[in-house]
């Protein structure tokens, strides 16, 4: 790899982390996972900058494909076969983040997770990318491969929706 | 004020906490794998390698079927096969038993063993 795309590569590293946190429900080992898969195909060249967009866009795209990629395997491994298989062979792994670490995301931090995760998935992730990642709405489309208009009516609706979830309820019941 | 600015400082509060749960920048992870020639070939898709695997036995079968051009015509073994056995001998089967004096080994023998016949 070049010394150029390393360097951009590791400036990138925490916001790069946290979009690959996005594409992962907030799962921090499966963060973990996904990014350094990412970083294994840049390293052996299985994906190269062609310039056609920003280096960020690029790589966040690479990032996204690598999660989905990982959430495919992830559900075969979830499958029945596989827990049988896992439960023969011993080979059992907890899915749950890391506790030391769940417990670094303040509450607020926590909420506006909670928030996204109730959005449409194109609507979290293109809210993610600009509030986030100060990505621009072009920008953001080309990440999430749809066009400027789509991502701009998931943006507007997303940005609605997420202020409702966001303000809380007066009809909610206080705890005493 | 900023437009959207509520859902900056959200989303700035975000940043922020996944950025402390953020790893460490390892440089390893930017540096090729060792064998990243021998990984880029063993990463063939599944099908791409029944399909080779398909091909090479369809190969071999071909190859083996052209190799083997007589298979069919099947040869008249009566024919092609030497005769082992003389039907009707001009010497007798089993040689003569009896001892007509010397052999010319009886020189390779020891001399105590070398018995004088009447």
């Amino acid at each position: 790899m070049e010394r150029e795309t390393a360097d951009q590569l590791e400036t990138l590293h925490p916001d790069a982390f946290g979009w690959a946190l996005h594409c992962c429900s907030g799962d921090l080992s499966r963060a973990e996972d996904v990014l350094q898969n990412a970083y294994l195909k840049a390293a052996s060249g299985q994906v190269q900058f062609s310039g056609a967009s920003t280096f960020k866009t690029w790589w966040f795209g690479v990032i996204r494909l690598t999660a989905l990629e990982e959430f495919r395997r992830q559900r075969y491994r979830d499958s029945l076969l596989a827990k049988l298989w896992s439960r023969w062979t011993g080979d059992s792994t907890d899915p749950s983040p890391n506790p030391a670490r769940r417990v670094e995301l303040d509450e607020q931090s926590a909420t506006l997770r909670r928030a996204l995760s109730q959005l449409p998935n194109r609507q979290a992730e293109v809210l993610h990318l600009v509030f986030y990642q100060d990505l621009s709405l072009r920008e953001a489309a080309a990440v999430m491969k749809v066009g400027l208009g789509s991502a701009r009516q998931h943006y507007e609706r997303g940005k609605a929706k997420l202020r409702t979830l966001l303000t809380p309820s007066p009809e909610a019941p206080h705890e005493t | 004020m900023k437009p959207d600015s509520d859902l900056h400082d959200h989303f700035a509060r975000l940043r922020h906490a996944d950025h402390i749960a953020a790893p460490a920048w390892n440089p390893r992870w930017t540096r090729p794998p060792a064998s990243a020639a021998r990984e880029g070939l063993l990463q063939l898709p599944g099908w791409q390698w029944a399909t080779a695997a398909l091909a090479a036995v369809v190969l071999a079968m071909l190859a083996l079927s052209l190799r083997d051009p007589g298979k069919q015509a099947s040869p008249n073994l009566a024919q092609a096969l030497p005769e082992f056995f003389d039907s009707s001998p001009s010497d007798p089967l089993f040689a003569d038993l009896g001892l007509t004096g010397a052999q010319p080994s009886d020189a390779l023998l020891p001399l105590h063993l070398t018995i004088a016949l009447p």
